[in-house]
Order: structure tokens, then sequence, then C-alpha cells
């Protein structure tokens, strides 16, 4: 019973209910811990960088504005994840390709010195082609695999977030994982 | 073939994501030390994968949320689920008036309707075509004498306690016809919208 109910124990259920009540501190803290999988979503929708910091902003206003609407509290990381995507579906559909794609070179030239810190076996032109060809997947396979890779969840916790059976998940990331393979085939060989 | 062959990548995955179980894994295993091909798509999705979490992890940090704009955007509204409870019962009586409103409020095709009888040849009562007599007064304008009839359906709902004390909404369509005028009277009609 005691093991039932620590595995069932949600540590994010109490600052939930604190930021119900207004409490600020407690909801930078929720920012702080849970901003990183926002973010992910946010491109895994979008296929680009050039708009995360704007749209997570977007998204944690709203959370602060709206958290009042969230039904149950174990239920927070679907609402949560259902409010980023719906923000970035709306950010996408108000920027044009052509705006995207300045942005998105001034954005990369911006963070080139932290990438190279970061990931000193990889180099600048190869994490080009690589988020490219991320963001060149259909919506429909970069979705599960941006929260797979950028977030780390298992198929359980993608699959409750998007609210589809583990198996469709399953084969959406097979398939995003073969299109990235054909999308990179030349470098690999390299 | 083509169907071990895709179970096997579907395998493949789940080994990179760590969704395999040691025992499956271990098959799996022995499958691609047998496959050549299979083996070197093992090696090219493990290579996506570290290409992939490393380019990710460049978009995972950015600009810190602007906490102080959030909170200016609008107070966040304590709700409880007592608030929220209340908030439920409220709408109930609204519901009902709803309803009832929904029932007294014919329907537009009951709401009213100008019928004129079949013309009839040689007939006095009915003239298909009036002849105005009207002289052009801004004031006085002469209403054709022809009698016309307008009839109104409307419905009402009628509460009644039946035997067993319940009680029973009752919807009665009624119709009201009026004929008028019977002679060649004249009208004032500034506001006359018809």
């Amino acid at each position: 019973m005691a093991m039932a109910l620590a595995h069932e124990f949600d540590p994010e259920a109490p600052v939930i209910e604190a930021i119900r009540g207004g409490d600020r501190c407690a909801f930078a803290e929720f920012v702080r811990r849970h901003n990183e999988w926002v973010r992910g979503v946010v491109f895994g929708v979008l296929g680009r960088a050039d708009a995360l910091d704007e749209v997570a902003q977007q998204v944690w206003t709203t959370v602060w504005q709206r958290i009042g609407e969230l039904r149950t509290t174990p239920s927070w990381r679907s609402w949560l994840y259902r409010l980023t995507r719906n923000a970035a579906v709306d950010a996408g559909r108000e920027a044009t390709r052509q705006k995207a794609r300045l942005k998105v070179v001034a954005a990369e030239a911006t963070r080139n010195d932290v990438v190279s810190a970061e990931s000193p076996l990889m180099t600048e032109e190869r994490r080009r082609e690589v988020l490219a060809a991320i963001g060149g997947l259909p919506p429909l396979y970069r979705e599960p695999f941006v929260l797979r890779h950028m977030n780390g969840w298992n198929y359980q916790q993608i699959a409750e977030a998007m609210e589809m059976p583990v198996d469709s998940i399953e084969t959406r990331l097979v398939r995003a994982r073969r299109l990235l393979r054909d999308a990179l085939k030349d470098k690999m060989s390299l | 073939m083509y169907e071990d062959h895709n179970n096997t990548e579907l395998n493949i995955n789940r080994m990179l994501d760590a969704e395999l179980t040691p025992d499956a894994e271990h098959q799996l295993n022995r499958t691609l030390i047998r496959d050549p091909e299979l083996m070197r798509l093992r090696d090219d999705y493990q290579m996506i994968d570290e290409w992939a979490d490393r380019a990710l992890t460049s978009i995972r940090q950015g600009a810190e949320v602007n906490l102080d704009a959030v909170f200016s955007a609008g107070p966040v509204a304590p709700t409880t689920l007592r608030a929220r409870a209340h908030r439920g019962w409220l709408m109930i009586p609204g519901a009902i008036a709803a309803a009832l409103l929904a029932m007294v409020i014919p329907e537009p095709g009951f709401q009213s309707e100008s019928r004129r009888p079949p013309a009839i040849a040689g007939s006095e009562l009915y003239s298909p075509a009036p002849v105005s007599q009207w002289n052009g007064s801004d004031l006085v304008r002469p209403v054709s004498d022809v009698p016309r009839i307008r009839s109104r359906t409307g419905r009402d709902v009628i509460g009644v306690v039946g035997d067993d004390g319940n009680l029973y909404w009752i919807e009665v369509e009624r119709t009201r016809t009026v004929r008028w005028p019977a002679t060649g009277a004249t009208r004032f009609d500034a506001n006359d919208s018809m």
C-alpha cells in the first residue's frame, strides 16, 4: 500500500496547488523544471529554433493565466503539453517561411559558442544539417521524435501526452529514424 | 521475410530507446550478428540518435523566461474545487430558464405567415391584383378594400399536475386568423412597415 502511494505521488502536485493559489515562487520553480521540455514540444511542432524563446514566453504567460482551468492536478503534463502545442501551432501559422529562414540563420549564429562548448564532437555544420533534417520531418513523426530525444520521455509518457496508443508512437519513431537515415545518408558515410 | 525485417527494425528502435526487455535484447543481438545489413541499420540509427541528441541539446537552453512579464500579464485567479462546484450549481438555474424559454418561443416556421385565398374569377371578396386608389398624398394612403386574411400560429405551454403528482408540460399550437379591412377604410401608415 505504501509502495503504491509512493508510486502515485506526483512531486509536482503541491507545486501546482501553490501556483493555483497565486504563489509566484512556486511558479518560478515550475518554469525552471519544465521550460526545457516546453521548448522541446515547441521545436517538435515548429521544426525550427527561431521562435522558441518567444513561444515559450507565451506558453508560460498562458499557464499563469489559465492554471485555474486545469481540472485535475495529475493531468498537468498532458494539459501543459496541449497548451504548448497549441501555442506552437499558432506561432507556426503566423510566421512566413521567408521570415523564418532569415531568423534561423540569426538565431543559430548567436548560439555558436554555447553549442561548441556543449558538443565538441559535433561540428557546427553537422549540427545544422541534423537540425534541418529533423525540422524537415513531417510533424507527425517529428513530434514524438523530439519528445523522445530532447525531453527523454519514454513511450508511455509520449503516448499519454499526445493521447495516442503506445503502438502508434513506436511506429512513428521508427518512421522518423528511417526518414532521418535517408536524409543524412551521405553524411554518415563520411 | 519483409515482416521479419520490420519487426527487427522495430526492436532495434526499442533497444535504442531502452524499451526492450533484456531477453528480447539478447535475442535481437543474436539476429544482428547473423545479418550484417541489419547490424548496419542498427549502427546508422545509433549514430542518428547521437547526432539528434547533440543537436537538440543546443536548443534546449534559450533565453530565460521573463517572469515579470508573465506576472504583469494578468493575475492568476485562485480556484478551488469548492469554487468550481459552486460555479457548476449556479449554471443549473440558467440552464432551466434557457430550456423553458426555448419551449415558449415559437419556432420560426410557426411565427406568422400571410395567406391569401386562391384567386377565384369573379369573386367579390378577393382580387388578385387590387387597383390602388391612392391619389399621391403623403399623409393618407388608401388601403385596398379587398379583404385580407392573416393567420398567426403560436405555441402555448401549459403545466398540468398529473394524478401521480408529476408535473407535465403540454404544448398547444393555436392559430388565430384575422380578416381586414371589411370596407374601403383608410389608414395612416407613416410607420407602416407592411
